[in-house]
């Protein structure tokens, strides 16, 4: 199956899909990455995702705590914060609606 | 791949990113680069391109910061040669005071090319080829 879609899509559709994604499991930035490529989400590049999260990030929405349990220098595993959580939750209702209202006027294509 | 780290950092410091940001953004693009196998163009393109992606921050960079203070130093050390001139009655253009007018103008090139290459650094601690566990 093509699960390919335009970029236009991935700019507004990104915020509710990562902050679902944290939400779920606090990741760093590449396992965030093949999360969302594992679940169908496609199109998504670390030239997209980093300066995505570091936008999150200056919003509130999302913070990070470091990583030293590997070899190197510390990583950064981000999580969703109580502000993003709040908003994602009016992400989602906005998503819903706007999922519904779509059905309806694509469902109607054809029908007169 | 240096090159690419440096063009990054430079344009993150034009953005006013913090240094602990640019060394966090240069650990998580190296470890990303690492991990996926791609080289760093491939994985975040043109490197100003993607700095500028990021949001903009207050820090002030420190090679603009030298830029400014050396070209305030040339200023300074023109005004005082024009000065001292008028005082004595002497003509800055010829002879052995035109040297204040070269000096303030190498002060200004030294000013530039020095925070050119101040806003290019590695950040401290960063270890672009550390071998890790990812």
């Amino acid at each position: 199956m093509d699960n390919r879609w335009s970029s236009d899509w991935n700019r507004v559709t990104l915020p509710l899909a990562a902050l679902h994604a944290l939400e779920k499991e606090s990741s760093h930035g590449y396992r965030l990455l093949e999360r969302l490529t594992a679940s169908g989400y496609p199109g998504i590049t670390g030239s997209t995702l980093y300066p995505f999260l570091a936008r999150l990030e200056s919003q509130g929405w999302v913070q990070h705590e470091w990583d030293h349990s590997t070899n190197g220098p510390g990583r950064k595993i981000f999580s969703v914060t109580r502000s993003g959580s709040d908003h994602l939750t009016a992400l989602t209702a906005e998503w819903l609606r706007v999922q519904a209202t779509l059905n309806d006027i694509v469902s109607s294509r054809g029908n007169g | 791949m240096k090159k690419y780290y440096r063009q990054v950092a430079a344009s993150l410091r034009q953005r006013g990113v913090a240094e602990g940001e640019i060394l966090a953004t240069l650990n998580d693009i190296e470890a990303h680069s690492r991990h996926s196998g791609k080289p760093l163009e491939e994985e975040f393109g043109d490197a100003t391109a993607f700095a500028e992606q990021f949001p903009r921050g207050s820090a002030k960079p420190a090679g603009r910061r030298f830029t400014v203070i050396m070209t305030v130093l040339a200023a300074v050390f023109l005004v005082g040669s024009f000065v001292a001139a008028k005082l004595f009655g002497t003509d800055l253009r010829v002879g052995a005071l035109s040297i204040p007018l070269f000096g303030a103008v190498a002060i200004i090139v030294i000013g530039t090319i020095g925070g050119f290459m101040i806003d290019r650094r590695l950040p401290k601690n960063f270890e672009g080829s550390l071998p890790r566990e990812y």
